[in-house]
Protein backbone atom coordinates (compact mmCIF):
# COMPACT_ATOMS: atom_id res chain seq x y z
CA UNK A 1 0.00 0.00 0.00
CA UNK A 2 1.35 3.37 -1.25
CA UNK A 3 0.34 6.96 -0.24
CA UNK A 4 -0.33 6.90 -4.15
CA UNK A 5 -2.51 4.69 -3.88
CA UNK A 6 -4.61 5.77 -1.37
CA UNK A 7 -4.21 9.39 -3.38
CA UNK A 8 -5.65 7.68 -6.20
CA UNK A 9 -8.93 6.13 -4.14
CA UNK A 10 -9.65 9.50 -2.75
CA UNK A 11 -9.09 10.99 -6.22
CA UNK A 12 -11.39 8.72 -7.39
CA UNK A 13 -13.98 9.10 -4.52
CA UNK A 14 -13.40 5.94 -3.43
CA UNK A 15 -13.31 6.24 0.04
CA UNK A 16 -15.18 9.78 -0.08
CA UNK A 17 -14.13 12.79 1.65
CA UNK A 18 -11.32 12.52 3.82
CA UNK A 19 -11.05 14.87 6.96
CA UNK A 20 -8.64 16.83 6.02
CA UNK A 21 -6.82 16.68 2.59
CA UNK A 22 -2.81 16.67 2.91
CA UNK A 23 -0.17 18.52 1.38
CA UNK A 24 3.53 18.32 0.50
CA UNK A 25 5.08 17.13 4.05
CA UNK A 26 1.83 16.55 5.08
CA UNK A 27 -0.05 13.34 5.06
CA UNK A 28 -4.07 13.25 4.50
CA UNK A 29 -6.12 12.61 7.65
CA UNK A 30 -8.74 9.88 7.31
CA UNK A 31 -11.49 8.57 9.63
CA UNK A 32 -10.85 5.08 11.59
CA UNK A 33 -13.68 4.13 8.55
CA UNK A 34 -12.08 5.35 5.74
CA UNK A 35 -8.75 3.37 7.14
CA UNK A 36 -11.12 0.09 7.18
CA UNK A 37 -12.07 0.89 3.63
CA UNK A 38 -8.29 1.38 2.15
CA UNK A 39 -7.76 -2.03 4.33
CA UNK A 40 -10.79 -3.61 2.67
CA UNK A 41 -9.73 -2.84 -0.89
CA UNK A 42 -6.49 -3.77 -0.23
CA UNK A 43 -7.28 -7.05 0.79
CA UNK A 44 -10.02 -7.49 -2.04
CA UNK A 45 -6.96 -6.45 -4.66
CA UNK A 46 -3.91 -8.32 -3.20
CA UNK A 47 -5.32 -11.25 -1.50
CA UNK A 48 -8.23 -11.78 -3.51
CA UNK A 49 -7.45 -10.49 -7.18
CA UNK A 50 -10.28 -8.55 -7.95
CA UNK A 51 -9.54 -5.92 -10.15
CA UNK A 52 -10.35 -2.17 -9.06
CA UNK A 53 -13.79 -1.99 -11.16
CA UNK A 54 -15.31 -5.14 -9.53
CA UNK A 55 -13.91 -3.86 -6.12
CA UNK A 56 -15.22 -0.13 -6.29
CA UNK A 57 -19.39 -0.67 -6.29
CA UNK A 58 -18.52 -3.26 -3.13
CA UNK A 59 -17.01 -0.27 -1.22
CA UNK A 60 -19.86 2.02 -2.32
CA UNK A 61 -22.54 -0.27 -1.85
CA UNK A 62 -21.22 -1.12 1.91
CA UNK A 63 -20.31 2.44 2.50
CA UNK A 64 -24.04 3.29 1.18
CA UNK A 65 -27.40 1.78 2.24
CA UNK A 66 -26.71 -2.26 1.83
CA UNK A 67 -24.21 -2.16 4.84
CA UNK A 68 -26.83 -0.93 7.76
CA UNK A 69 -29.32 -3.42 5.97
CA UNK A 70 -27.85 -6.39 6.05
CA UNK A 71 -25.48 -6.31 9.12
CA UNK A 72 -25.70 -5.35 12.99
CA UNK A 73 -21.78 -5.91 13.13
CA UNK A 74 -19.25 -2.97 12.78
CA UNK A 75 -17.37 -2.98 9.29
CA UNK A 76 -14.13 -4.03 11.43
CA UNK A 77 -15.75 -7.39 11.62
CA UNK A 78 -16.55 -8.60 8.75
CA UNK A 79 -14.78 -11.07 6.29
CA UNK A 80 -14.44 -10.86 2.80
CA UNK A 81 -14.57 -13.71 0.49
CA UNK A 82 -14.85 -14.69 -3.67
CA UNK A 83 -18.17 -16.60 -4.03
CA UNK A 84 -18.88 -19.91 -5.96
CA UNK A 85 -19.87 -17.40 -9.04
CA UNK A 86 -16.80 -15.32 -8.60
CA UNK A 87 -18.52 -12.12 -7.17
CA UNK A 88 -17.03 -10.28 -3.64
CA UNK A 89 -18.86 -11.99 -0.91
CA UNK A 90 -19.33 -10.74 2.74
CA UNK A 91 -19.70 -12.47 5.88
CA UNK A 92 -20.54 -11.17 9.05
CA UNK A 93 -19.51 -15.32 10.25
CA UNK A 94 -23.24 -16.46 10.68
CA UNK A 95 -23.92 -15.54 6.96
CA UNK A 96 -22.32 -14.70 3.72
CA UNK A 97 -23.97 -12.07 0.74
CA UNK A 98 -22.99 -11.37 -2.19
CA UNK A 99 -22.39 -7.47 -2.42
CA UNK A 100 -23.40 -6.82 -5.87
CA UNK A 101 -27.00 -8.45 -5.47
CA UNK A 102 -27.19 -8.26 -1.52
CA UNK A 103 -28.24 -11.60 -2.04
CA UNK A 104 -27.00 -14.37 0.78
CA UNK A 105 -24.85 -17.23 -0.76
CA UNK A 106 -25.32 -21.04 0.01
CA UNK A 107 -21.85 -22.32 1.40
CA UNK A 108 -20.08 -24.42 -0.80
CA UNK A 109 -20.88 -28.05 1.82
CA UNK A 110 -24.70 -27.20 1.26
CA UNK A 111 -24.09 -26.82 -2.35
CA UNK A 112 -22.62 -29.94 -2.34
CA UNK A 113 -25.28 -31.49 -0.40
CA UNK A 114 -28.03 -29.89 -2.17
CA UNK A 115 -26.54 -31.07 -6.02
CA UNK A 116 -26.50 -34.56 -4.48
CA UNK A 117 -30.20 -34.57 -3.34
CA UNK A 118 -31.12 -33.11 -6.81
CA UNK A 119 -29.11 -35.55 -8.16
CA UNK A 120 -31.09 -38.63 -6.50
CA UNK A 121 -34.74 -36.95 -7.56
CA UNK A 122 -33.56 -36.44 -10.68
CA UNK A 123 -32.66 -40.86 -10.93
CA UNK A 124 -35.47 -41.43 -8.78
CA UNK A 125 -37.25 -39.42 -11.68
CA UNK A 126 -35.92 -41.31 -14.32
CA UNK A 127 -36.50 -44.80 -12.89
CA UNK A 128 -39.86 -43.54 -11.66
CA UNK A 129 -39.52 -45.07 -8.49
CA UNK A 130 -38.85 -43.47 -5.13
CA UNK A 131 -37.07 -45.39 -1.95
CA UNK A 132 -38.86 -44.74 1.31
CA UNK A 133 -35.51 -43.06 3.48
CA UNK A 134 -35.90 -45.37 6.86
CA UNK A 135 -37.88 -47.96 5.52
CA UNK A 136 -36.10 -50.12 2.95
CA UNK A 137 -39.05 -52.34 2.43
CA UNK A 138 -41.25 -49.83 0.60
CA UNK A 139 -41.18 -48.36 -1.87
CA UNK A 140 -42.99 -45.77 -4.25
CA UNK A 141 -43.35 -47.27 -7.75
CA UNK A 142 -45.00 -44.39 -10.67
CA UNK A 143 -46.54 -46.97 -12.58
CA UNK A 144 -47.19 -49.23 -9.35
CA UNK A 145 -50.78 -48.27 -8.21
CA UNK A 146 -50.40 -45.15 -9.08
CA UNK A 147 -47.44 -44.59 -7.35
CA UNK A 148 -49.08 -44.75 -3.77
CA UNK A 149 -46.39 -46.22 -1.45
CA UNK A 150 -46.26 -50.26 -1.65
CA UNK A 151 -44.26 -53.08 -0.02
CA UNK A 152 -41.25 -53.80 -2.70
CA UNK A 153 -42.50 -56.43 -4.97
CA UNK A 154 -45.91 -56.47 -4.82
CA UNK A 155 -49.05 -54.22 -5.42
CA UNK A 156 -50.01 -54.45 -1.56
CA UNK A 157 -50.57 -50.85 -0.42
CA UNK A 158 -48.85 -49.25 2.88
CA UNK A 159 -52.40 -47.78 4.05
CA UNK A 160 -54.57 -50.86 3.04
CA UNK A 161 -51.36 -52.97 5.49
CA UNK A 162 -51.47 -51.04 8.28
CA UNK A 163 -55.36 -50.56 7.95
CA UNK A 164 -55.30 -54.26 9.06
CA UNK A 165 -52.48 -54.09 11.58
CA UNK A 166 -54.16 -51.61 13.71
CA UNK A 167 -56.93 -54.74 14.18
CA UNK A 168 -55.37 -57.85 13.59
CA UNK A 169 -51.79 -57.59 14.56
CA UNK A 170 -48.81 -58.34 12.53
CA UNK A 171 -48.61 -62.17 12.60
CA UNK A 172 -52.34 -62.69 10.97
CA UNK A 173 -51.45 -60.68 8.07
CA UNK A 174 -48.35 -62.80 7.67
CA UNK A 175 -50.90 -65.55 7.75
CA UNK A 176 -52.75 -64.00 5.22
CA UNK A 177 -50.22 -62.53 3.13
CA UNK A 178 -47.87 -65.55 3.21
CA UNK A 179 -45.52 -63.83 0.04
CA UNK A 180 -44.80 -60.98 2.70
CA UNK A 181 -42.33 -60.77 5.10
CA UNK A 182 -42.68 -59.29 8.77
CA UNK A 183 -40.38 -56.77 8.37
CA UNK A 184 -42.19 -55.22 5.66
CA UNK A 185 -45.36 -55.74 6.98
CA UNK A 186 -44.28 -54.02 10.38
CA UNK A 187 -42.57 -51.15 8.27
CA UNK A 188 -45.59 -50.31 6.23
CA UNK A 189 -47.52 -50.29 9.75
CA UNK A 190 -44.75 -47.70 11.28
CA UNK A 191 -44.75 -45.65 7.73
CA UNK A 192 -48.27 -45.65 8.10
CA UNK A 193 -48.36 -44.36 11.77
CA UNK A 194 -50.09 -47.55 13.57
CA UNK A 195 -48.00 -48.47 16.43
CA UNK A 196 -46.49 -52.04 16.14
CA UNK A 197 -46.07 -53.69 19.14
CA UNK A 198 -42.16 -54.97 20.10
CA UNK B 1 -69.00 -62.35 -15.69
CA UNK B 2 -65.47 -62.45 -13.83
CA UNK B 3 -64.08 -60.06 -11.23
CA UNK B 4 -60.28 -59.59 -10.47
CA UNK B 5 -59.47 -59.14 -6.98
CA UNK B 6 -56.46 -56.78 -6.57
CA UNK B 7 -53.59 -58.21 -4.85
CA UNK B 8 -54.40 -56.38 -1.78
CA UNK B 9 -57.61 -57.96 -1.33
CA UNK B 10 -57.01 -61.58 -2.06
CA UNK B 11 -55.05 -62.14 0.61
CA UNK B 12 -58.25 -61.59 2.64
CA UNK B 13 -59.42 -64.77 1.37
CA UNK B 14 -62.79 -63.04 0.39
CA UNK B 15 -63.24 -64.97 -2.99
CA UNK B 16 -65.02 -67.78 -1.70
CA UNK B 17 -67.40 -65.43 0.51
CA UNK B 18 -68.02 -63.32 -2.36
CA UNK B 19 -68.25 -66.26 -4.77
CA UNK B 20 -70.70 -67.97 -2.56
CA UNK B 21 -73.28 -64.64 -2.72
CA UNK B 22 -72.05 -64.08 -6.15
CA UNK B 23 -72.53 -67.06 -7.72
CA UNK B 24 -76.63 -66.86 -8.16
CA UNK B 25 -75.73 -63.39 -10.09
CA UNK B 26 -73.16 -64.99 -12.14
CA UNK B 27 -70.79 -63.22 -10.77
CA UNK B 28 -67.22 -64.96 -9.99
CA UNK B 29 -64.76 -63.34 -7.83
CA UNK B 30 -60.79 -64.41 -9.11
CA UNK B 31 -57.93 -63.84 -6.85
CA UNK B 32 -55.09 -61.99 -8.16
CA UNK B 33 -52.66 -64.80 -9.89
CA UNK B 34 -49.56 -65.00 -8.10
CA UNK B 35 -47.22 -65.08 -11.12
CA UNK B 36 -48.25 -61.07 -11.82
CA UNK B 37 -47.56 -60.04 -7.87
CA UNK B 38 -45.94 -56.62 -8.07
CA UNK B 39 -47.35 -56.05 -11.81
CA UNK B 40 -47.27 -52.60 -13.20
CA UNK B 41 -50.66 -50.95 -13.83
CA UNK B 42 -50.17 -50.76 -17.36
CA UNK B 43 -50.37 -54.42 -17.10
CA UNK B 44 -53.71 -54.86 -15.64
CA UNK B 45 -55.86 -54.64 -18.49
CA UNK B 46 -54.18 -57.99 -19.82
CA UNK B 47 -54.20 -59.32 -16.07
CA UNK B 48 -57.52 -58.69 -16.24
CA UNK B 49 -58.35 -60.19 -19.89
CA UNK B 50 -55.88 -63.06 -18.76
CA UNK B 51 -58.58 -64.33 -15.77
CA UNK B 52 -61.53 -63.06 -17.96
CA UNK B 53 -62.22 -60.65 -15.90
CA UNK B 54 -64.83 -57.24 -17.25
CA UNK B 55 -64.01 -55.51 -14.00
CA UNK B 56 -60.92 -54.84 -11.01
CA UNK B 57 -62.04 -55.39 -7.51
CA UNK B 58 -59.93 -53.19 -5.21
CA UNK B 59 -60.22 -50.78 -2.14
CA UNK B 60 -59.12 -47.20 -1.24
CA UNK B 61 -57.76 -46.44 2.59
CA UNK B 62 -56.07 -43.26 1.43
CA UNK B 63 -55.80 -41.00 -1.68
CA UNK B 64 -58.30 -41.77 -3.57
CA UNK B 65 -57.61 -38.85 -6.30
CA UNK B 66 -53.66 -39.71 -6.36
CA UNK B 67 -55.45 -43.23 -8.32
CA UNK B 68 -57.64 -40.92 -10.33
CA UNK B 69 -55.46 -41.44 -13.57
CA UNK B 70 -54.89 -45.41 -12.92
CA UNK B 71 -58.77 -45.91 -12.77
CA UNK B 72 -59.11 -43.84 -15.83
CA UNK B 73 -56.51 -45.93 -17.75
CA UNK B 74 -58.11 -49.18 -16.79
CA UNK B 75 -61.46 -47.48 -17.67
CA UNK B 76 -59.94 -46.56 -21.26
CA UNK B 77 -58.79 -50.02 -21.71
CA UNK B 78 -62.31 -51.74 -21.30
CA UNK B 79 -61.51 -52.63 -17.42
CA UNK B 80 -64.09 -51.59 -15.00
CA UNK B 81 -63.31 -50.62 -11.43
CA UNK B 82 -64.99 -51.47 -8.39
CA UNK B 83 -64.07 -49.68 -5.55
CA UNK B 84 -64.67 -49.85 -2.04
CA UNK B 85 -64.37 -46.75 -0.27
CA UNK B 86 -63.06 -46.99 3.32
CA UNK B 87 -63.91 -44.15 5.77
CA UNK B 88 -61.87 -42.93 8.46
CA UNK B 89 -64.60 -43.78 10.67
CA UNK B 90 -65.55 -47.27 9.01
CA UNK B 91 -63.96 -49.94 11.35
CA UNK B 92 -60.90 -51.66 10.51
CA UNK B 93 -62.31 -54.76 10.31
CA UNK B 94 -62.23 -57.12 7.56
CA UNK B 95 -65.73 -58.50 8.60
CA UNK B 96 -66.91 -55.34 8.05
CA UNK B 97 -65.22 -55.66 4.56
CA UNK B 98 -66.85 -59.15 3.74
CA UNK B 99 -70.49 -57.64 4.84
CA UNK B 100 -70.38 -54.57 2.84
CA UNK B 101 -69.37 -56.11 -0.49
CA UNK B 102 -71.55 -59.02 0.47
CA UNK B 103 -74.66 -56.64 0.88
CA UNK B 104 -74.04 -54.88 -2.23
CA UNK B 105 -73.04 -58.18 -5.06
CA UNK B 106 -76.01 -58.24 -6.36
CA UNK B 107 -75.93 -54.65 -6.94
CA UNK B 108 -72.96 -54.81 -8.87
CA UNK B 109 -73.59 -57.98 -10.37
CA UNK B 110 -76.41 -56.31 -11.84
CA UNK B 111 -74.32 -53.17 -13.18
CA UNK B 112 -71.70 -54.44 -14.23
CA UNK B 113 -73.83 -56.92 -16.26
CA UNK B 114 -76.08 -54.19 -18.07
CA UNK B 115 -72.88 -51.12 -18.74
CA UNK B 116 -72.17 -50.97 -22.91
CA UNK B 117 -69.19 -49.39 -21.23
CA UNK B 118 -66.82 -49.91 -18.46
CA UNK B 119 -67.33 -47.75 -15.76
CA UNK B 120 -65.89 -46.77 -12.31
CA UNK B 121 -68.17 -48.12 -9.42
CA UNK B 122 -68.07 -46.51 -6.27
CA UNK B 123 -68.44 -49.19 -3.07
CA UNK B 124 -69.37 -47.20 0.07
CA UNK B 125 -71.27 -48.71 3.55
CA UNK B 126 -74.45 -47.44 2.00
CA UNK B 127 -74.15 -47.04 -1.52
CA UNK B 128 -73.38 -48.23 -4.83
CA UNK B 129 -72.53 -45.59 -7.18
CA UNK B 130 -71.36 -46.06 -11.13
CA UNK B 131 -69.41 -43.64 -13.18
CA UNK B 132 -68.93 -43.48 -16.54
CA UNK B 133 -65.19 -42.30 -18.13
CA UNK B 134 -66.95 -39.25 -19.57
CA UNK B 135 -68.36 -38.19 -16.10
CA UNK B 136 -65.01 -39.16 -14.32
CA UNK B 137 -63.66 -36.76 -17.17
CA UNK B 138 -66.04 -34.19 -16.89
CA UNK B 139 -66.26 -33.90 -12.71
CA UNK B 140 -63.76 -35.59 -11.21
CA UNK B 141 -64.40 -38.48 -8.87
CA UNK B 142 -64.39 -37.25 -5.48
Amino acid sequence: MTVDMVKYWLDESLLGEPIRWGSRGRPHLLSFQQLLQVRTIQYLRDRLEFPLQQVRPVIEELSGVLFPRLFDKEWHELRFSRTPTGEIGVSDGATTYEVKTGQMVIPEAVFTEFNEIVREAREDWVRGEVDIEGYPKLVSKAGVVAGSPTIKGTRVETSFIAFLVSKLGIEKILEMYPHLDKEAVKQAAEFEGVPVAA
Amino acid sequence: MNVLMDENLSGLGLADILNAHGEQYGCTFVTFPERHEGADDEDMPAIAREVGAAALLTINVLDFGAKEQYFRALVAAGVSVVVLRIRSSDRPDIEYITTILTKHVRRIARILDTIEQSVVISVTKDKVRPASLQEILDRGFT
